[in-house]
């Protein structure tokens, strides 16, 4: 990604860019809104959307209702520890709570690891807001100025030394909230800028309040959500992507007893038993025969991009960068290299199926479910309702994982239709093989790299010309897709795609083509496909060099990204690179990356080949990451963990295939994540630097992993890895 | 006849195919155990069948006869009723959970694996939770947390 130069658009889209009829579509679709569907929440806070976010409740606790969705990140914990700083609170006294979205005005939608890098700030401001107002209160109450005060631990003091404190400022045990007016008076001072105080709640280690509850088994997700009264459907799913109901034989589910409703709904693509109980429903599933087609005929949707093909067109959508002179060769062809990586298909896999339970009135709906962008879920819900969308309210869940695949519910969706025509609050759950096949995927991604160094190992051309689809956009309605993808060049396909090193020739270009396959956001978006292609083709070069890979990589870097150099130093000295001894069939590799040109990440990867088992084994996993000032030191290092592991595991074992426009994978058994006895040893160093705000984590692990096992992979074998997922058989051919 | 958490339970005829999964969390509203992929593979839906790990979506009630089955929620401090379960307070110390969702079922496999195995090895410990997968990666702290609910340290690493 780059700050100063804009995207440059070429081929079709060039008239349109160069006429300005880029920015005018955009604004043509956002002005448009009342003609078009539901669109995801994407603003960023604004000043006023805090002023319920932080209440003081009658007890003298403080509440934080956070405007960010909980799937495992710990966001809210490290939001709360910024409250209780600002507020002068302890972990006792503070409650944090997930919202319905009749609580708060709209709140963006949680993705990108903006959690804490981009609402701490917000939040810290409106905490000491209230902290600020309720010392002008404490004041007319003591009869002193309000600086005569001295904040004190959940209250202040007053120069005789006696206490106020904030329970006795709770008036008629009507909490106490901002408005409008209280934004009138200048911003008060953090103590988020200066947390030397002692009782700044920053860098410590608090737990989940949850954690509890989720050992004990007591944590509530949208799956273990009971509606007193409800019924319980079995949606029966398309089995191939556009696929549209025809009709509905229901054979013996018809006379069943318990049944309330079948369901064939041509209009909404939906058909369902909906019982009175939860165990009929299930049990008559091969009893009944959905009839389906395609108006097309299955689409046969590709699995993968072809570059090679495509590169002789010279035809790409969008430039990245283009500077200096591509076509200048390399003193010597030996001091070039022109390769291609491909990355394969992949789905999110979160443990949790996805279920809601909807409950319709003739006027108003509640859903309760679990979703990245409850906003978004709530307009879908009442566009299909036909609702206003103040009509409808959705009870957020703490989500059994996400990782980009729960923007919306469709789940909820179906509820909130079976629910509207039984008249009854509905159940639905997912099954395993319903994610498979209707949630939505990564798409793949085919690179092709051609670079050279001069003799000095300094690289001085660098081509990257790159396919896949659009990531961010992959989820707009069809009618409109023609529209987006005249004017946007997908951010999310080209996430990472700009390397960090300073080239004089330097050209990146590449097309997001709309494919016949659900495409959406999933963990990191382009990133980790984009850094799998760069920091492999990184390494050949500093082959090619001679040079040791973290030198290379150290001697190319620009000083602008002095970050990135020092935690490649980190992660060196970690892994105790400069005195590594790989024994036979071992190897040493490295990565590096900058997460959404803020979060400095470096990885060696060790691993093993085992010529016996025919096993490749990654041993230990080396981390330096610079994420700015950690909130909560324990959670950052979880995520760490976290992305690492998803790396390894994208790397030796994660793909999808289609067929017959299916996902062949249905399950765990043959699409495989990483297991417990596969987990490396992992190495992890935070590097701190604190006058850094918050950068992004939940993501920014990932995106070195792959290259860094590859590139090790290389160091015991000579054997370059240029697709993902590899296993030990690719070792052993003979190329 | 089945007893669940210590508890005489009366299968329903109309039930006797049922999954025990479905039966614990839809039945007995015993939802702590999970369902993640209903084909024995995740690990989520972990229970103690007579003091062993099984899948409970493997299970279906008319082949569990007299079987004692223990849940998340009957798992037990020996010593005292006020506290958790030793291996429950570890998965806190050491802050294992992100999502959590396969966590139950994690818990439930590592207390049956200290059950046969009081002092597991790194080694031992991998072999024992690879069928509990964890797709938010906290392996490491849950190889961590069962030394701990162990009382030692790592053995072979």
């Amino acid at each position: 990604m780059t700050n100063n130069k804009p995207l440059k658009q070429v081929s079709r889209r060039k008239f349109l860019v160069n006429t300005g009829w880029a920015a005018a579509g955009i604004t043509l679709l956002s002005s448009c809104q009342s003609l078009l569907p539901a669109f995801p929440s994407t603003s960023s806070p604004e000043l006023e959307d805090g002023l319920l976010w932080i209440q003081l409740m009658p007890s003298g606790e403080v509440q934080f209702l956070c405007p960010r969705m909980e799937m495992g990140q710990g966001a809210a914990v490290g939001l709360t520890q910024i409250v209780a700083t600002e507020l002068k609170v302890d972990q006792a006294h503070i409650q944090c709570q997930t919202p319905s979205t009749n609580d708060l005005p709209r709140f963006k939608l949680t993705v990108g690891s903006e959690s804490i890098a981009v609402f701490h700030r917000p939040v810290a401001i409106m905490a000491a807001r209230l902290r600020e107002y309720l010392r002008r209160e404490a004041a007319l109450k003591a009869d002193l100025h309000p600086s005569d005060l001295k904040h004190s631990n959940a209250g202040f003091i007053s120069p005789d030394g006696s206490v106020i404190s904030y329970e006795s400022l709770v008036i008629n045990t009507v909490p106490v909230i901002l408005g409008d007016k209280d934004l009138e008076t200048p911003a008060p001072a953090l103590y988020f800028d200066t947390p030397t105080s002692d009782t700044s709640q920053i860098g410590k280690n608090w737990k989940h309040p949850d954690i509890q509850a989720i050992v004990c088994g007591k944590m509530t997700y949208s799956r273990d959500v009971k509606v007193p009264g409800m019924a319980f459907a079995t949606v029966f799913h398309p089995p191939f992507f556009n696929a549209k109901l025809m009709d509905v034989n229901w054979g013996g589910a018809k006379d069943k007893p318990g049944i309330i409703d079948l369901v064939k709904d041509l209009e909404n693509n939906l058909a369902a038993i909906v019982a009175d109980n939860p165990f009929i429903a299930s049990s008559l599933r091969n009893d009944v025969e959905v009839l389906w087609q395609s108006p097309d005929g299955i689409k046969n949707v590709t699995s993968n991009f072809d570059i090679q093909a495509h590169i002789e067109t010279d035809d790409f959508e969008h430039e990245l960068i283009s500077t200096g002179n591509v076509d200048t060769p390399a003193t010597d062809s030996r001091n070039t290299i022109e390769s291609g990586y491909e990355t394969p298909v992949y789905t999110h896999a979160g443990l949790e199926p996805r279920s809601a339970v909807a409950s319709v009135s003739g006027t108003s709906a509640e859903i309760w479910c679990g979703s990245q962008d409850p906003f978004f879920v709530r307009d879908r819900v009442a566009r299909l309702l036909d609702f206003d969308e103040d009509q409808v309210v959705v009870h957020p869940q703490r989500m059994g994982g996400a990782f980009g695949g729960r923007v919306f519910c469709r789940a909820a969706e179906e509820a909130a239709i079976l629910s509207r025509k039984s008249g009854l609050p509905v159940r639905v759950q997912w099954s395993r093989e319903d994610e498979f096949q209707n949630s939505y995927f990564q798409p793949p991604f085919s690179h092709h790299i051609k670079a050279s160094v001069s003799h000095d190992g300094t690289i001085i051309n660098w081509q990257h010309d790159f396919l896949s689809a659009p990531i961010i956009t992959g989820q707009v309605p069809s009618n409109i897709a023609w529209a987006v993808d005249m004017f946007v060049a997908d951010k999310g396909t080209s996430r990472g795609a700009i390397s960090p090193y300073n080239i004089t020739n330097h050209r990146i270009r590449y097309s997001d083509i709309r494919q016949d396959i659900p495409v959406g956001a999933w963990r990191g978006l382009g990133s980790a496909p984009n850094n799998f292609a760069i920091e492999s083709a990184i390494d050949e070069l500093a082959e090619i060099s001679q040079k040791d890979p973290i030198q290379f990589r150290l001697q190319n870097l620009p000083a602008k990204n002095a970050r990135l150099a020092s935690v490649l130093r980190e992660v060196s000295t970690l892994s105790n690179w400069d005195s590594r001894a790989p024994a036979e069939n071992e190897g040493y590799g490295v990565a590096c990356s900058i997460y959404k040109n803020e979060t400095c990440v470096a990885i060696v990867a060790k691993i093993k080949i085992d010529h016996q088992t025919e096993d490749v084994t990654i041993s230990d996993i080396w981390c330096a990451q610079d994420n700015g000032t950690t909130i909560n030191p324990d959670l950052v290092e979880n995520q760490v963990v976290g992305n690492i592991i998803w790396g390894c595991s994208i790397t030796l074992k994660e793909r999808i295939n289609f067929e017959a426009g299916r996902s062949m994978q249905t399950n765990f058994d043959d699409y495989e994540i990483l297991r417990h006895n596969e987990c490396p040893n992992i190495h992890i160093k935070l590097l701190a630097t604190k006058d850094t705000p918050p950068l992004p984590v939940g993501e920014a692990a990932l995106a070195p992993v792959s290259a860094s096992i590859t590139n090790a992979v290389y160091a015991a074998t000579k054997r370059r890895i240029r697709q993902l997922p590899f296993d030990y058989d690719v070792l052993s051919i003979d190329t | 006849m089945l007893y669940i958490n210590d508890k005489q339970v009366e299968i329903p005829d109309e039930l006797s195919d049922t999954p025990l999964v479905q039966f614990l969390r839809d039945y007995l509203d015993l939802t702590g155990t999970k369902f993640g992929c209903g084909d024995g593979l995740c690990g989520a839906c972990t229970v103690h069948v007579n003091g062993s790990a099984a899948r409970s979506c493997q299970l279906v009630l008319k082949d569990l006869a007299t079987a004692h089955i223990t849940t998340i929620e009957g798992l037990k401090n020996p010593d005292r009723t006020d506290a958790l379960h030793p291996v429950q307070d570890a998965w806190i110390k050491e802050a294992v959970p992100q999502c959590g969702y396969c966590q139950p079922g994690q818990i439930m496999s590592a207390t049956a694996l200290l059950i046969e195995n009081p002092q597991p090895t790194d080694a031992e410990i991998s072999e024992a939770m690879s069928g509990n997968l964890c797709r938010c990666g906290t392996y490491p702290r849950i190889r961590k947390a069962i030394h701990t609910a162990a009382g030692g340290q790592a053995h072979d690493k």
